[in-house]
């Protein structure tokens, strides 16, 4: 019985779930101090793959482009830890604060 | 009319049970509806993190470690970085440890109503479980703020922490923290007057202080069969020495005394993250450490919510470690929870009594499933 009281202030105030969906009104948006989205500052990076080495999941393979090496990483093996970014030395690597990464194509979820 | 020996029967429960969220075994041996024994088997979950920890370097493993244990990764990460840290040699600056000390109490805090809302699931007592889990989502807020994630906060590195607060962030802890505390208030009065938890608890699930040292046990569990003992205040490991604070205990014994000691454990951490935050030092975060550690061992233990997290870790000088073992919190209660599943306090437990004891430990079975079972506990 003694949760009644707590039932009825929650219901008073209006406390209650909310229903969240991916798009559109009512969108869940994460903190802006949110982990989400691995990215890349081009201009930035210098290539020396420090990054690869630390990552723990193995998500970042460093390919040649025109402008040399470069970091791609692939987010359906990334983990969000935000190492890579510890670990760049040009603070070149950046987390957005994305939260949905629903696609069907895996190729769409590589960052390069 | 048989022998009272005849009518002994074995009912196994697990390592699949709707009762249990976790794979384990439980063999009882019942009499009637009465347990009088009790065979227990946790290696069904054994992920072989120890072994992969030394493939991997002290950096990668920060992440591994963390994954022991989803609930206490923050005390997981922490004993790992101070036995690396210890390693080294080196101190952490004091504002990383005062910030640390923040993130451990806020998982504390997560950590003790996740528990609470559990019991009050297995005692039957959904609605508690359901109010109880929506206040939880403050900590978990904070611990985003805070952190970047909600569990899984890869808050603690090596050499100090992640990120540094603001004093917007400050004040949002703090009044997180003020929302939190009569919350928490509340659910204390609901706990000790609430006559469908009193039935349930009470008297259930006894560990009288003489087995709880017995069976060293740790954390809430042995603090609530009275023994005052907690790694905060008898091996500071974090300028938990600089921070006034009471380890809370309770002469109960039973399952409603656990109950009881972790509520109050939770206005006692609000009162350390306040402390922390107030007199939070000046200064840098981090004190980088060199990719190798030296050779060595190094040991750390931590008080987690479950109680002692004990790491292990041997280096030979490369940037991989040679050995790394854990024993959590959960491995140290077992030998207490087969005495309490067995034991005669004011009743004999009864079946419908099991999954009420075994939640009051706080088990996690999955980080305690690196032994291989030898025969009965
Ligand atoms: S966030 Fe972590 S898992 Fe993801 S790419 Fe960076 S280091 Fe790898
Ligand atoms: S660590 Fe930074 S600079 Fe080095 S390769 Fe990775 S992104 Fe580029």
């Amino acid at each position: 019985m003694s949760v009644l009281r707590d039932i009825i202030e929650r219901k008073a105030k209006r406390e209650r779930v909310r229903r969240h969906s991916l798009t559109g009104e009512g969108k869940v948006e994460a903190d802006p101090s949110f982990r989400g989205r691995v990215g890349l500052k081009r201009e930035l990076c210098i290539g020396c793959s420090l990054c690869e080495k630390d990552c723990p999941s193995a998500a970042i393979q460093i390919v040649q482009d025109e402008k040399g090496k470069r970091p791609v990483f692939s987010l359906d093996r990334c983990m969000f830890c935000g190492q890579c970014k510890e670990s760049c030395p040009t603070k070149a690597i950046y987390m957005s604060s994305e939260l949905q990464l629903p696609v069907f194509d895996r190729k769409a979820l590589e960052v390069r | 009319m048989s022998s009272s020996y005849e009518r002994i029967f074995d009912i196994p429960i697990g390592p699949q049970h709707p009762a249990l969220k976790e794979p384990a075994m439980l063999k009882l041996k019942v009499d009637g509806e009465h347990v009088v024994g009790v065979d227990l088997d946790v290696s069904y979950n054994h992920r072989g993190i120890e072994k992969a920890a030394e493939y991997r370097t002290y950096i990668q493993n920060l992440y591994l470690i963390e994954r022991i244990c989803g609930i206490c990764n923050v005390a997981q990460t922490l004993t790992y970085c101070l036995a690396v840290e210890s390693l080294h040699g080196k101190e952490i600056p004091a504002r990383a440890r005062f910030l640390r000390i923040v993130a451990e109490e806020i998982s504390r805090i997560n950590s003790h109503l996740l528990w609470l809302g559990v019991a009050a699931h297995e005692i039957g007592f959904d609605t508690f479980f359901m109010h109880i889990w929506l206040d939880r989502e403050i900590t978990l807020g904070l611990m985003e703020a805070l952190s970047g994630n909600r569990i899984t906060s890869s808050y603690n590195v090596i050499g100090g922490v992640r990120r540094d607060v603001t004093e917007d962030l400050l004040s949002r802890i703090r009044k997180g923290l003020d929302d939190l505390e009569p919350r928490v208030k509340r659910y204390r009065e609901i706990a000790i007057n609430d006559r469908s938890i009193l039935k349930r608890t009470q008297g259930v699930g006894i560990l009288s202080p003489a087995d709880a040292a017995a069976t060293s046990a740790v954390g809430p569990t042995l603090r609530a069969s009275g023994i005052k003992s907690d790694v905060r205040a008898d091996d500071p490991y974090s300028s938990h020495d600089q921070v006034p604070f009471n380890v809370i205990t309770s002469d109960g014994c039973d399952a409603h005394a656990r109950i009881i000691v972790r509520l109050d454990e939770i206005l006692e951490s609000i009162q350390i993250c306040r402390h922390c935050i107030s007199k939070l030092p000046a200064g840098p975060i981090l004190q980088r450490l060199p990719r190798r550690a030296p050779q060595g061992e190094a040991m750390s233990r931590v008080e987690a919510p479950r109680g002692e997290l004990f790491h292990y870790i041997c280096s030979d000088g490369s940037d991989k470690p040679y050995r790394c073992k854990v024993s959590t919190p959960t491995l140290a209660n077992l030998p207490a929870l087969v005495r309490m599943l067995t034991s005669k306090g004011r009743y004999v437990v009864n079946i419908a009594d099991v999954p009420v004891i075994l939640a009051s430990i706080d088990p996690c079975f999955s980080c305690a499933a690196r032994v291989e079972r030898t025969g009965g506990v």
